[in-house]
């Protein structure tokens, strides 16, 4: 016990000699981290925006059918997701047609509205950017043929409302009649906005998208995180091994001790960085409904159930140190084995995204244990399943390490 | 006269046979020197002795215990410098030293022990990486002597140490010997020859007497 903690206490001095560049190596990747979580989360907000066609009215709108029939144009389930319709001027309708800001626009003569109750050929105007084809076009061509549809089946629906009166000597006048009926209708379109509510699954059918987020950032940081651990195990001389081997420290406890130190090192790595981390999402008012009662006392409490999670990929790191022992070699295993299982464990895309015999395999990886067990503590339910699979993965990687040392003590 | 035995030692690796009945005494205060080639068993017989490997027969004896079944007898007695240099690059040498010597024993052992004649005060306070080879080797034998070991199991200690260090290291051995210490020593250097009291060459995983006779192209002939 006392040779134990003699080289455990040496380990932990070695750590904190090894701490300042460790230091600098987790605040570069901190910051490579955030930079491209921002130039993703900006792609994604301006492509959000990009994919909605914009088309601008310009023309004579004064019309109440022309009116009416724009609003039920933009409430209809199959424009209003991606069509944003704007009004404006003739002029700066062209203009921002020219600088690639809109998709197209239409241009409602003066008196169309007259004339197409006249039955006198009125046209509607449709000036689109020069494309052959592609999504916009198509998508384009498709609402005028429902504005198109709109219009003709409203003013189908008057003259027949008139005939009827007609032929009823209906004392009221049909002009205002029309206009009730219309009304009537373009209440029920508005009212349909409210008919029904959207629920999120989550990416993993359970969780929410951001709260499966914090903890896939979470396991990929800590994944590339330990390219950071170079400095500490790279350039070891077996040497000492032996010679702890002849003093009767036998492998077992020198990869306890050294692992212990390591770990220890991580998580106090990573305590400092996720623990701020969840007061500044409290103070950006990004709270995640798991946390909802207490964000700040619930997102460390979190952040410290985490250690176990912590506890399995500090020893995968320090398995794979054991096996590579080349400083290049060994970051450049660390970086691509950490962002592999990251992809396939989905801390990148959902798991929801892949295929069902990836989704199944996933629990087993090491990171998909630690997905699925910081998936466990946020929704506040049990992880005993995963705790012992943490568990053997634990005594996996560290008797692995155990078996690579001897071997490369007897060549 | 306390004597060390080692008695047909065997040792393969799948069916490569690395050490084929290794036999050899050692008197008290005597050092054995074993010269080879490089990859002739020589560092695995020595890690072999220090408990590092496990031979595949054979028996290890001091004053009568069977050191290959008796491992805490065995870290008692034996000291082990293996090649390269069992040190931790990021710690001092106080540091180093600190797991194996306690406080009082190395500020005792550090004005007027082992470690003065080795001269490591001078770095004491220096971290492993910025030490030169000398000063690592003089570390390393700092640290496997912090037992009071009667065997040194010794693996080429001078290897590209300057004439200085190695006159250091080598008045600390004869100091050693002198004090009634005993030394196996794996060795390439030919000042090293003169601390051995007996030679053996070390050919082909057999060990055979040799007597060396000042003539370097001798010795290079029989390797």
């Amino acid at each position: 016990m006392k040779k134990f903690r003699q080289y455990f206490l040496a380990q932990l001095k070695r750590v904190w000699k090894a701490f300042p560049f460790i230091a600098l190596m987790t605040v570069l990747l901190v910051g490579c981290m955030a930079v491209i979580s921002i130039a993703m989360l900006r792609s994604y907000n301006s492509s959000d925006k990009k994919q909605k066609l914009e088309i601008g009215i310009a023309g004579d709108t004064s019309n109440n059918y022309i009116s009416f029939g724009l609003m039920a144009v933009q409430m209809l389930d199959t424009s209003r997701f991606y069509v944003d319709f704007s009004q404006m001027s003739e002029e700066e309708a062209k203009s921002r047609l020219k600088a690639g800001e809109m998709t197209a626009y239409v241009v409602i003569p003066e008196g169309f509205a007259e004339a197409f109750d006249a039955g006198e050929d009125a046209k509607v105007t449709y000036a689109a950017a020069n494309q052959a084809s592609g999504l916009g076009s198509a998508l384009t061509n498709e609402i005028v043929e429902i504005v198109s549809n709109v219009i003709y089946s409203s003013r189908t629906s008057i003259n027949g409302i008139w005939s009827f009166m007609d032929d009823y000597d209906c004392p009221e006048d049909p002009n205002v009649v029309s206009d009730d009926l219309f009304a009537e209708f373009m209440n029920l379109f508005l009212g349909r906005t409210k008919f029904w509510s959207v629920n999120y699954l989550g990416a993993d059918g359970s969780l929410g998208f951001i709260s499966y987020y914090v903890i896939a950032i979470m396991i990929l940081f800590m994944l590339l995180w330990g390219i950071t651990g170079s400095s500490l195990f790279m350039k070891r001389d077996v040497s000492l091994a032996k010679f702890l081997k002849a003093k009767g420290q036998g492998i077992l406890l020198q990869i306890s001790a050294e692992y212990l130190a390591y770990f220890v090192l991580m998580a106090g790595t990573m305590l400092m960085i996720f623990m701020p981390a969840v007061v500044v999402m409290a103070k950006a008012n990004l709270i995640l409904p798991e946390w909802q009662n207490d964000p700040v006392s619930q997102g460390i409490t979190f952040v410290v159930r985490m250690l176990p999670a912590m506890a399995l990929l500090a020893a995968f790191h320090f398995f794979l140190y054991e096996l590579i022992t080349n400083m290049v070699s060994g970051i450049l295993f660390q970086f691509i084995m950490g962002l592999g299982l990251a992809y396939l464990s989905g801390c990148i895309y959902p798991l929801s995204f892949f295929p069902e015999s990836i989704q199944r395999l996933v629990p087993f990886l090491p990171s998909g244990l630690a997905m699925k067990y910081g998936a466990g503590v946020m929704r506040g339910v049990s992880v005993g399943t995963e705790m012992a699979g943490i568990v053997l993965y634990l005594a996996l990687f560290l008797g692995l390490a155990a078996i690579v040392r001897g071997r490369r003590m007897k060549a | 006269m306390i004597m060390t035995e080692i008695k047909n030692i065997k040792k393969k690796y799948g069916k490569k046979i690395v050490l084929e009945d290794i036999s050899f005494s050692v008197q008290e205060g005597k050092c054995v020197g074993i010269l080879g080639g490089n990859g002739c068993g020589k560092s695995t017989l020595l890690s072999i002795l220090a408990g590092v490997q496990k031979a595949d027969n054979g028996s290890f004896l001091w004053e009568g215990a069977d050191l290959f079944a008796d491992g805490k007898v065995r870290s008692e007695i034996l000291g082990y410098v293996p090649q390269g240099n069992p040190l931790m690059e990021e710690l001092t040498a106080w540091d180093n030293l600190r797991l194996w010597y306690d406080k009082e024993s190395l500020k005792k052992e550090l004005e007027e022990g082992v470690l003065a004649m080795l001269g490591i005060p001078g770095f004491i306070r220096v971290p492993v990486k910025k030490m030169s080879g000398g000063m690592k080797k003089r570390l390393s034998i700092g640290c496997a002597v912090a037992n009071r070991p009667k065997l040194l199991l010794l693996d080429e200690p001078s290897a590209a140490l300057d004439l200085v260090c190695k006159e250091r290291i080598g008045n600390y051995l004869r100091d050693f010997k002198a004090q009634g210490g005993s030394i196996i020593l794996a060795t390439h250097d030919v000042p090293e020859l003169e601390l051995c009291d007996e030679l053996f060459i070390m050919k082909e995983g057999v060990l055979e007497p040799y007597t060396f006779d000042g003539n370097v192209h001798h010795l290079v002939g029989r390797l």
